[in-house]
Formats: C-alpha cells, structure tokens, sequence
C-alpha cells in the first residue's frame, strides 16, 4: 500500500511540475526594438534592429538560456547586418560622389572639346558666372509683378492708336514659327506681336535694329500693363507655354525656338494692344537723360 | 570608329554648339567664333565617321537641313565685316555640310518606293529647283505634286532614327527655298514670283522643320 502511495506521489509531483513548467520562462523575448538614429534631412528617424530583453519568473532552465544565447547570436548578426548595411550605403555615396565629380569633369571637357584644359574649365567657370550675372541683370530689371512687358516701336507705329500685328491674316503662322521665322529680314509676318518681358532686351533692341544690318538708332519702347490687354497673350519663357506652343509639327520640343524665346524674354500677343495697355516710356537717349 | 556613346556625345556637342552660334547671332550678340569652330570640328568628324554609309543620324540631319539657311539670313541682319564673317563662315559649313553627304548616288534613293515620286515630280519640266535657280520662275503646279510626295515622306520617315544622305539633300534645297526669296527681288526683279516662293517655302518648312 505505502509502495503503491509513494509511485502515486511521485507521479502526482512530476504532473504538477509538467503543467507550471511554462510559468517559469521568460515572458517577453522582443526582437527588433534595439534603435539607433538614422539622420534623413532635418528628420531624425530611428531604425529597429533588436530588443531589449525582459524576464520574469525565478526559475531559469537551461532551455530559457539557449533562448538567451540564441536570441544575442541573431542581435549579433542584425548589428553585422546593419553594419553591413550601412557600409553598403556610404560606399555607394562615395561612388555616387565620385561619378557626379567625373560627370562635371566630362560634361566640362564635352563641352571644350578638351577633357584636361584647367584653361577650359575656367572659361566655363567664367561663362556660368557671366551668365548669372545676365540673369540677375534680367532680374532687376523684369516687372516684378509679371504684368508688364517691354516692346521697342517702329517709326511708323503710334501708340496713342494701339500696337496691330503685322499679318493678323495670317491665321496658319504656328507661335513657334513666328518665334523661328521673326527675326529673319524676309519674314512676311504673322498675327502675333513680339514684346519682351526685359528692359535691358528692349534698351538693346531699341539702340541697335537686328533688321536693320545692327545699325544705330534710338528707337521709342513703350511699357505694356498686361492687365489692361484684352487679346490672349503667351509667356514664352514659361515652361508650361513652352511645352504647349514651342514644339515641331510632330508636337515634339524644338530646343532651338525655346532657346531663341528664352534668350529675348518673350511674350506674344495676338492681332493688337489697345492704346489704354500702352504707355510710352521714351527713347533710350531720353532714358539715360 | 567611335562606338555610340561616343557618337551620341559628338552630336550633343554639335547640337549645343549650332545653339549657341544661331541664338547669338539672333539676338544681335554677333558671331560667335567657338561656337563656329566646334560646329566645324564636329562636322570634320562627321564625314570622315560616315563616310561610307548612306544613312545619317536625324539630329544631326536637322542641323545640316537648317544651318547654312539660318546663316546666310543672320548675315542680312549685320553690316559690313561681321555680316561678311557670317557668311563666310555659312559657305564654309555649306561646303563641309556637301561633303559629309557625299558618295551616295541619288539614283540609289530613286530606287526606293517611297521617294520614286518626288524625284520624279522635282526631275519633271527641266528640274524644279534649276529653274528656280535660273529665274524661270515658281512652278506652282509642280511644287504641289512635290508637296504631296514629300508630305506623305515626312509621315513615313518620322519614325526613322536615320535619315537616306540624298533625301536630305533635298531638304537642304526646300529649306533654303526663302533665300530665292532675295533673289528674286534684288536680282530678277519679280516680286511676285518671290512672293509666291516666300508663301511654297512657309509651308515646306512647316513641314519638314515647324
């Protein structure tokens, strides 16, 4: 009998220890909280590689240690791998670095023709810097508003009257062969009229006639309040507009009206500018007076 | 022989130098010489690259269309030495652009379907661009069976990456049609012949430039 209680004890003890044995492991093993700060612009944002560990409970079995040891085996390898990682990132911003340092130096020596003149370089150096110094020029001496617009007048032109198109006739003339054609002694013209956004193009016009063999003259340039224009009007030196209007037959980008446009500021204004939009500003002797 | 990369770079020079010579001869900055010797540098190339071929890359087709036209008519813009300084360096370009297009026979091209009407139609009545040249006159009959030919041309050929060496050379010819345009006035005193040729060359550049 005592034999047949003490087996059943036995048994009883080794049942109760089965059933607890879960209540003594650790009861949060989190991976992926251990951070570090990663800087992204002027946002600090932080990446999770591993955990922090938490345990409970008084009796730690060698299973629950294995857990440990394996647990720091794949936080040493989430670290290897991060390093890893970011090894790989700054490698590839030394790379790029350094592709965008032989892209400059090659699009400078395309550009000269000569890939190792430093002569070159700083002709191009000293062109990019005229041509900031063209654009602030521009700048200062562009409406601010946007509402206005400069055009230099022929003799024959009168203001008081309003400003007409040469040919508004001439519906089949597109804006970019207007732009093409314009300049050209033979054009017969079209139903737009050129103006520039730019004083300093309209000074230039007004002292030297393009059309004219460049000879001297001191033409009259009047200042266009745009608001006051009540006929559609095209900003070519806007992107958008460029898009649209400076484009070949097959509605592809025609770089090189784009550039004439750009180059003298221009905006069109179809068939006329009534008088009230017009008001004279002089000729450019009268100007420097 | 310089591999593609290489070619596509040489023409993006070209294109930028062309640029940069018209939009400062446009807005009345004169003639710029850099530009000019890189157009003339990149040209040089050219000929000697493609040679042997019969076709020639669309961009630089483009220019070679347009450039000598453009020229001469900035050249009327200046006086004195700088418009003689254009157009010397226009007749330069002229000679290199003929060179590069060179050692293909036209008669080749005829062959081809698709060009068999507008050689035909500009062959016709003594050649259309001869007798412009000779100050017989417009042919407004025979320039619009061209314009057809060549307008059912340009549909077709907007996909090719090349274009054949004698059909741009045609094209040199229409688009240098407005510089008959003077010539007729100054020249052979019909205005209205060169009125009718100023009124032909708007719609072939339409066509085959705007």
């Amino acid at each position: 009998m005592k034999k047949y209680h003490l087996s059943g004890i036995i048994a009883l003890l080794m049942f109760i220890s089965i059933c607890f044995f879960p209540f003594f492991q650790p009861t949060s093993i989190k991976a992926g909280e251990l951070s570090f700060p990663i800087y992204s612009g002027e946002n600090v944002e932080t990446t999770y590689i591993a955990s922090t560990v938490t345990t409970t409970g008084t009796d730690i079995e060698e299973t629950f240690w294995d857990s440990v040891t394996e647990w720091f085996d794949d936080v040493g390898e989430n670290i290897d791998t991060a390093l890893e990682s970011i090894k790989e990132v700054f490698g590839a911003i030394v790379s790029y670095i350094s592709e965008l340092i032989t892209t400059v130096d090659n699009a400078i020596g395309l550009f000269t023709g000569n890939d190792d003149s430093t002569d070159e370089i700083d002709d191009v150096n000293d062109t990019l810097d005229q041509a900031k110094d063209t654009i602030d020029e521009i700048d200062i001496s562009e409406d601010t508003t946007g509402n206005s617009v400069y055009r230099v007048l022929r003799e024959d032109e009168d203001p008081t009257k309003g400003i007409f198109a040469k040919a508004p006739e001439r519906e089949h003339i597109t804006i970019a062969g207007h732009v093409n054609n314009g300049g050209k002694k033979n054009f017969k013209g079209s139903k737009y009229i050129s103006t520039t956004k730019s004083l300093e193009v309209a000074l230039k016009n007004a002292t030297s006639n393009i059309m004219d063999k460049g000879s001297t003259h001191d033409l009259r340039i009047v200042k266009i309040d745009l608001s006051k224009v009540t006929n559609t009007y095209y900003d070519l030196t806007n992107p958008k507009i460029q898009e649209k209007y400076l484009v070949n037959s097959k509605g592809e980008p025609w770089e090189k009206v784009r550039r004439y446009a750009n180059a003298s500021r221009e905006l069109l204004v179809e068939y006329e500018i009534p008088a009230a939009a017009i008001k004279l500003l002089g000729r450019p002797s009268e100007l420097q007076e | 022989m310089a591999d593609n990369i290489e070619i596509n770079k040489l023409i993006a020079v070209l294109e930028q130098s062309e640029l940069n010579l018209l939009v400062d001869l446009r807005t009345g900055d004169g003639f710029n010489e850099k530009a000019y010797e890189k157009v003339v540098e990149m040209l040089t190339l050219f000929e000697k690259e493609w040679k042997e071929v019969s076709s020639i890359p669309k961009e630089v087709a483009t220019i070679m269309v347009e450039l000598y036209g453009e020229l001469y008519n900035f050249s009327l813009n200046y006086s004195g030495e700088e418009s003689e300084r254009i157009l010397k360096a226009a007749k330069n370009i002229k000679r290199l652009i003929e060179e590069c297009l060179e050692g293909i026979e036209e008669a080749q091209l005829e062959k081809n379907q698709l060009f068999t009407k507008l050689f035909a139609y500009i062959n016709e009545d003594g050649h259309f661009f001869e007798k412009l040249r000779s100050g017989k006159g417009f042919d407004d009959q025979q320039f619009e069976k061209i314009y057809e030919a060549l307008e059912s041309i340009m549909d077709e050929v907007h996909s090719w990456e090349t274009l054949p060496k004698a059909f741009i050379t045609i094209l040199i010819n229409f688009y240098e049609m407005d510089l008959f345009v003077y010539t007729y006035q100054e020249e052979f005193h019909q205005e209205e012949e060169a009125d009718k040729i100023y009124d032909a060359y708007e719609r072939v550049f339409e066509l085959i430039a705007g």
